[in-house]
């Protein structure tokens, strides 16, 4: 999948991929890459920049953390970022469903 | 020579970011690119293959200097809105208390010193905005922050400058300035310039780099 149709999501996505506990920026590229089936393989990269962003905004907390004689950081949600997850989720769910609804033809459920 | 490779990559990404949090980048993606580079090996390809494609995976250098302007942009935007917001307030009550110090002052810095306060008047809200926006997720382009921020670092410039010239001006040529105060307040002028204008080159290179 091509990296540009994921960009608007990507913050959701490693917000998501964080709900799960604690996790080092490798940790993260990979959680997306198999909780995704292989299909959200972004240029590694540049997760890191965009955990910055996350960290910047509130939204995870970076730690540097030493365990195996080895420096990495490590991320974790805040609870302001428990609750942007929450937010995107429902906004997500809404959207979604509404573009099925289009795309396919079925009827969107009126809320 | 194993270690080449990825030296050379970290050395082009560093190359392309700026100073703000570079080191810590670096290291975190020089940690990253190990964690791939072991994966690699793990499943029996040899070393420099294994740099390789970890290199590749990681990505272009430029890709990841992309991604992470606007985040050292929203740190740069953030200290000097800080920055601005703690030393006007500062100055202009050290200018107040000269002004209020002294006997009598020509009509003419009446009028330049009302023109100054309208000056204040608009850049003292492009610093809060930009202390607020940069507080917390982003909701408006980090470009259009810079660029309200230079209005606040261009008029502090204006401000101090015409400030200082006043100054030189009256104590060459009134004797009833209160010299002390006046001084102080000249002096913290003087080191608020320097800041604004560092600032306002910084927030210019920012902003080309943000397109």
């Amino acid at each position: 999948m091509r990296a540009e149709r994921l960009k608007g999501h990507l913050d959701a996505l490693l917000l998501a991929v964080l709900a799960g506990g604690p996790r080092h920026g490798y940790g993260v590229i990979e959680a997306l890459r198999t909780g995704s089936g292989g299909r959200f393989d972004l240029p590694k990269g540049t997760i890191y920049p965009a955990l910055h962003r996350l960290e910047q905004a509130g939204l995870v907390r970076g730690t540097w953390s030493d365990d195996t004689g080895r420096q990495r950081r490590t991320y974790e949600l805040t609870a302001a970022g428990k609750r942007q997850l929450n937010d995107e989720r429902s906004s997500w769910r809404e959207f979604s469903t509404a573009v099925v609804a289009l795309l396919e033809g079925k009827p969107c459920p009126a809320t | 020579m194993p270690g080449d490779l990825i030296t050379r990559y970290l050395d082009e990404l560093a190359a392309r970011l700026p100073r703000t949090g570079r080191a810590a980048l670096v290291a975190e993606i020089a940690g990253g690119l190990e964690d791939a580079v072991e994966h690699h090996r793990s499943t029996g390809l040899s070393e420099v293959d294994s740099q390789r494609a970890a290199i590749e995976e990681f990505g272009a250098p430029e890709a990841i200097a992309d991604e992470y302007a606007p985040v050292a942009a929203t740190a740069q935007a953030h200290r000097y809105g800080l920055a601005f917001m703690t030393t006007g307030p500062l100055i202009g009550g050290l200018w107040v208390t000269a002004i209020a110090l002294t006997a009598e002052l020509p009509e003419f810095t009446r009028i330049v010193g009302g023109l100054l306060l309208a000056l204040v008047l608009v850049a003292a809200p492009c610093a809060v905005f930009s202390v607020v926006a940069t507080s917390g997720p982003l909701r408006v382009r980090i470009r259009s922050v810079v660029t309200v921020l230079s209005v606040t670092a261009y008029t502090a410039i204006i401000v101090d400058l015409t400030a200082i010239a006043v100054l030189t001006t009256l104590l060459a040529t009134t004797t009833t300035i209160a010299v002390i105060p006046a001084v102080i307040a000249g002096v913290a002028s003087a080191t608020r310039l320097v800041m604004a204008t560092r600032g306002a080159l910084a927030l210019r290179g920012t902003r080309a780099a943000l397109v």
